[in-house]
């Protein structure tokens, strides 16, 4: 599962590489190869635990892609870049968790996984190119709705995350994992 | 959880800036991380536990170290969903797995069995399971939830016990009850012991009729009386008596030697006790019967080294719990010239003293550590001229020693007994 994590988070850094050379902006060309070089990391076996590389990875994708939006670079391409980059940090991360499956029970599992992932990533393209399509046009009455949609969403996700978060017994027992009488 | 926020996180942090600047390519890259997040959080919010039935069950909850114990985990899924479950029975420490799988990965659907089976070699201890590690997945999202459900499981492995000859020991002494050691008392028993007056009530076949025909009075042959004894097994578990080597140590094999021994004098009839030294004092009362044998088993199970200052020294040792006058075996490399003194002390007070001493250099050998390298071969030599002399000092001190190359079985260095040259009374 590491591999198709790997593969994704590559495919994030070429797009953005590629997109550097085609519109001319060299130094952040290299820096997209360089993110390439570094998004081979996970397959290392030191990267098996630590979760945090990936979160890191896709911090720098995010970075990078943010340089490319502020020059004002397609956003069908950056959009893509960080969906490919999005999709491979949750795959890489998933893959850690079942690093102590069995290999054939993980393969079935990665296949149908990656795939739900992609759909997801591919939805998120989608509405992008939608977008572009449709035209939407940026306003201060638009920006002000789109705040205020994305802060609803952000409270019902805390609210989710509050919801379903781990208890206070089970938070003691990680902390504690003395053997049960 | 967590795996929605960061994307979130992010996705906030494009499109902050995106909506100040009025940068729509900032907004659109933000639009993937934001729809996984929402999805993800959408799963979250209906994510439940798998209500999965767990059952574990072993071939044998008893049984000697490097014994194959096979283990059934039954997994049954009570609930009405079919999750994805990916499930690990974890092992604990002193368990090896050598055959089949303790782990799975899977969709089950409600009330589904699925019965993992494997085995697993099982090293000296009591090893306990505690949880059982549960990954789920909800049906069709990308969330995932973990938890641990209790299912407690016992082993008891006790360590390896190797049949020995008979080892002869002579306490000063022993119980009313007849046994297998020499009394040091004139009566009934094989050995000839003196010849004695006869008095009336003696057994007329035991008359000399050689010495009376020489002496003209009546003179009976007496035979050693054959009792019990008190036997006392202290095992040292000083960490800084013993050697590791390759994760190998000379403690492993003085607590089968431990057992063995409290084996084989229990088996014949004597009053066993237990005393391990190190850790803390774990004391096993003298006693006899199977049922002090599985008590005496179960503990050196759990030995363990240790370095505790306050049982450092070996002079620490509370002999009080000792029945007086009986026979200890001391089971321990002993390293420490102070030690000699501790020996020598306890012969002093009228223990008889049997030491059971594992080689640490036989470690070396076992590996041919010593086989080119002449510095290996110099320090080797050092550690054995060393040893020479310490052992001729305890036996010196009035010990028994049986000095034990830890490559070859225990039965055949027993058969090499060092008996005392002296004994020392106290007056």
């Amino acid at each position: 599962m590491m591999t198709p994590s790997v593969v994704l988070l590559e495919i994030g850094a070429a797009i953005l590489a590629a997109t550097g050379y085609v519109y001319g902006i060299t130094e952040l060309g290299i820096a997209g190869i360089l993110l390439a070089v570094v998004s081979l990391l996970p397959l290392f076996p030191f990267a098996a635990s630590r979760p945090r590389l990936f979160d890191l990875l896709l911090a720098i994708h995010s970075g990078l892609v943010a340089a490319f939006a502020l020059l004002h670079r397609p956003p069908i391409l950056c959009a893509s870049a960080l969906a490919a980059a999005v999709v491979g940090w949750d795959v890489g991360r998933t893959a850690q968790l079942l690093a102590d499956a069995g290999s054939v029970d993980r393969r079935r599992f990665a296949a149908s996984y990656t795939v739900r992932a992609l759909a997801i990533g591919g939805l998120g393209i989608a509405l992008v190119a939608m977008m572009q399509i449709v035209r939407v046009r940026l306003t201060f009455g638009s920006g002000l709705a789109l705040s205020l949609a994305i802060l609803v969403l952000g409270t019902l996700l805390l609210r989710a995350l509050h919801r379903n978060g781990p208890t206070k017994e089970q938070k003691e027992q990680e902390e504690d994992p003395s053997p049960q009488q | 959880m967590g795996g929605s926020l960061l994307p979130f996180a992010i996705g906030l942090a494009l499109v902050v800036p995106g909506l100040l600047l009025l940068n729509s390519s900032l907004i659109a890259a933000a639009i993937p991380l934001v729809l996984f997040a929402i999805v993800r959080a959408l799963g979250d919010a209906q994510a439940a536990a798998p209500k999965l039935l767990l059952h574990r069950s072993f071939s044998r909850s008893r049984c000697v170290e490097g014994d194959e114990i096979d283990i059934e985990l039954a997994i049954t899924n009570s609930g009405m969903s079919a999750p994805l479950v990916s499930l690990v029975d974890r092992l604990p420490q002193e368990l090896t797995l050598i055959e089949g799988r303790n782990r799975y990965l899977g969709r089950l659907s409600p009330h589904e069995v699925e019965t993992l089976r494997y085995t697993v070699t099982a090293g000296r201890g009591h090893p306990q399971y505690d949880t059982v590690r549960i990954r789920s997945w909800s049906p069709w999202t990308l969330t995932m939830s973990e938890s641990h459900q209790p299912l407690s499981g016992k082993l008891v492995v006790h360590p390896r016990i190797e049949p020995l000859d008979t080892i002869a020991i002579r306490p000063r002494r022993t119980r009313a009850f007849a046994g297998p050691v020499k009394a040091n008392l004139g009566g009934q028993g094989l050995d000839f012991f003196g010849c004695r007056a006869y008095t009336p009530g003696d057994d007329i076949r035991r008359i000399n009729w050689r010495a009376y025909a020489r002496h003209g009075s009546l003179i009976i042959n007496e035979f050693e009386l054959e009792r019990i004894a008190d036997v006392n097994i202290i095992l040292d578990a000083r960490a800084k008596s013993h050697t590791q080597l390759d994760g190998e140590t000379t403690f492993d094999h003085s607590v089968r030697a431990a057992a063995s021994l409290a084996s084989h004098f229990l088996d014949q009839g004597n009053n066993v006790g237990l005393l391990i030294y190190g850790d803390y004092v774990h004391w096993v009362f003298p006693g006899i019967g199977n049922l002090k044998k599985e008590r005496i088993l179960d503990r050196l199970a759990n030995a363990k080294l240790s370095d505790k200052a306050a049982f450092q020294e070996l002079r620490s040792m509370p002999t009080r719990l000792l029945p007086p006058r009986s026979q200890l075996v001391l089971v321990s490399p002993l390293v420490d010239e102070d030690d000699i003194e501790v020996v020598a002390l306890l012969v002093d007070r009228g223990y008889s003293v049997l030491l059971v001493c594992p080689h640490s250099s036989a470690l070396i050998d076992a590996r041919g550590l010593s086989e080119g390298d002449r510095t290996v071969q110099l320090a080797r030599r050092i550690l054995d001229l060393k040893r020479e002399l310490f052992l001729g000092s305890l036996a010196g001190v009035g010990t028994s020693v049986i000095d034990w190359n830890v490559t070859v079985p225990l039965r055949t260095a027993c058969r090499g007994i060092h008996h005392a040259h002296v004994r020392r009374y106290r007056t």
